[in-house]
């Protein structure tokens, strides 16, 4: 049997490096940072997978080519935030593609 | 002439088993899928409930590219230190409900069946709009350009865009929804027969409940062949409520004491995410219009009930009885709203329809909050104080509950849930 290294904790970041993805030079996401600015539960913050959003000095920036497309941001921001956030699938072919799934 | 009798849109077990069986009998179907191939955008916890599959393919399940079937099934309730699980173990041969699986690879294959009965697979082409006559739909919109057909099936998985445009579908609450994050971890095929007690095929799917610090959501492994899928479901109004990111409940999930031994060695071959829609038959949408019919995940079609959870079977039957209705629908010529609806006699003649009813209140269930957290931690105390031994003379049951359990939670309300519970499930 093949000898197994030990498991060690695996950031975010290393996660995600282990995804495969074409990235557009295009972003599919937007967002409306003066609506942001007004938002009391910054919902986006919480429910993706990536954490493709993040705040810094009071202002939302998002990383899109972290996007595994699940979609929850812009439920979770129009309903629970301020509609900040502007979101499609990427053109086709771009974005995320999963090996395993 | 339209360029194709029907138009799928989206290449998920929903739209492949529509474009199979329609391909199968002769029609021209061209099934437009906006991923690297089909499979690349889907995610599976997962296991699938075989029963739909069989019926659709005259195919052993045995070649078709399962992980494993299951023959084990665990729930794990776990607090910060402690885990209680329940488990079944079916020794029966041959006697397989559920596979586990994994969709890339899975999806992938059925598309190429698909293929060779005929059917037209156009990949890395995203459809961006429904293209209508009239009032009526015609075709769809694929870069700025339309293509037509007779009928469209939308089968575009659980983001249901195109519904939601034309006025199908009232926009998503945030209550209608978990997300989930997940990672494929290999371990070997005879390391996963010895860590998990299988034999060799066998598999095994575990359910984790009171490891989302109060988030309504639970975790769920699933043994493949040589790899495990492992990661955590949370709702998402849930998550903002709670303030709790997804990520950091799935990373804190995998580093847990319970799972140190069962991980050890794994190498982490992919992450992954994905939507489910969990508020079962009260979202579903209008499941026809003129020259349209929805199915599989679009249309809401999922079904959670404790520690099972369904969307497979439903997105191939759903499919499949799709396809029965456009196939009527064709050698009529009647694509009308009017005619299209044998699709909803079909599903209410199906378990599709039939179980989505009958579960309709599970979600309420479901979604309260003392299930995710209180009661596992209660559990656990219980079950730990009672195999404690250390001397000390304990005391009465009754006494017991009365100064510890009930000081966690008024008795009363342990009984409204049993009540609601029984009422619902």
């Amino acid at each position: 049997m093949k000898s197994l290294g030990s498991i060690k904790r695996i950031s975010l970041d290393e996660r995600l490096g282990l995804t495969s993805f074409n990235s557009d030079n295009e972003s599919h996401i937007e967002v409306d940072n003066e609506r942001c600015l007004l938002c009391k539960t910054k919902a986006c913050l919480y429910v993706c997978p990536t954490k493709v959003y993040y705040l810094k000095d009071n202002k939302i920036y998002f990383n899109y080519q972290a996007c595994l497309e699940t979609g929850g941001c812009i439920v979770a921001c129009h309903k629970l935030g301020n509609k900040g956030i502007t979101w499609k699938y990427p053109k086709g072919g771009f974005g995320v593609i999963f090996k395993y799934g | 002439m339209p360029d194709a009798d029907v138009i799928i849109v989206g290449g998920g077990l929903s739209g492949l088993s529509a474009a199979y069986k329609l391909a199968s009998i002769g029609r021209n179907v061209i099934l437009f899928e906006r991923g690297e191939y089909p499979g690349s955008k889907n995610v599976t916890g997962g296991r699938m409930y075989l029963h739909a599959i069989k019926k659709l393919l005259n195919i052993p399940v045995e070649q078709m590219p399962f992980e494993r079937f299951v023959t084990r099934e665990v729930v794990t309730i776990m607090d910060e230190f402690r885990s209680f699980s329940i488990e079944l173990n079916s020794y029966e041969k041959g006697k397989y409900q559920s596979a586990t699986v994994l969709r890339a690879i899975f999806d992938k294959w059925f598309a190429s069946l698909a293929e060779e009965k005929g059917a037209s697979i156009i990949t890395k082409t995203k459809v961006d709009d429904l293209y209508l006559e009239d009032g009526k739909v015609k075709g769809v919109i694929v870069a700025n350009e339309k293509i037509t057909s007779n009928i469209v099936l939308v089968s575009e998985g659980v983001n249901s865009f195109l519904p939601l445009k034309l006025g199908l579908r009232k926009e998503f609450e945030a209550n209608y929804l978990v997300t989930s994050a997940k990672a494929v971890i290999e371990l070997g095929e005879e390391e996963i027969d010895k860590r998990f007690n299988l034999k060799k095929g066998q598999g095994m799917a575990q359910i984790f409940v009171g490891m989302t610090k109060g988030v309504t959501g639970g975790g769920f492994l699933y043994t493949n062949r040589e790899t495990i899928s492992i990661g955590v479901v949370c709702l998402l109004e849930s998550l903002v409520k709670n303030k709790t990111s997804i990520a950091d409940i799935f990373e804190d999930f995998i580093y847990h004491p319970v799972l140190e031994k069962i991980l050890e060695g794994g190498r982490m071959l992919e992450y992954s995410g994905h939507l489910i829609p969990v508020k079962g038959y009260s979202m579903i949408p209008k499941l026809v219009y003129d020259g349209l019919l929805i199915s599989g995940d679009a249309a809401g079609f999922f079904l959670e009930n404790g520690p099972i959870f369904r969307g497979m079977d439903f997105a191939i039957e759903s499919g499949s009885l799709a396809a029965e209705a456009i196939e009527k629908a064709l050698k009529e010529g009647d694509y009308s709203e009017k005619k299209l609806s044998i699709y909803l006699d079909l599903l209410n003649n199906s378990f599709v329809l039939k179980d989505l009813k009958r579960y309709k209140n599970v979600p309420k269930v479901m979604q309260n909050e003392r299930l995710y957290k209180l009661y596992p931690s209660i559990i656990n105390e219980i079950f730990y104080d009672f195999f404690t031994v250390d001397g000390t003379t304990k005391p009465s049951l009754i006494s017991y509950l009365k100064n510890k359990t009930f000081k966690h939670i008024n008795p009363i309300v342990i009984l409204k849930d049993i009540v609601q519970f029984l009422l619902y499930s």
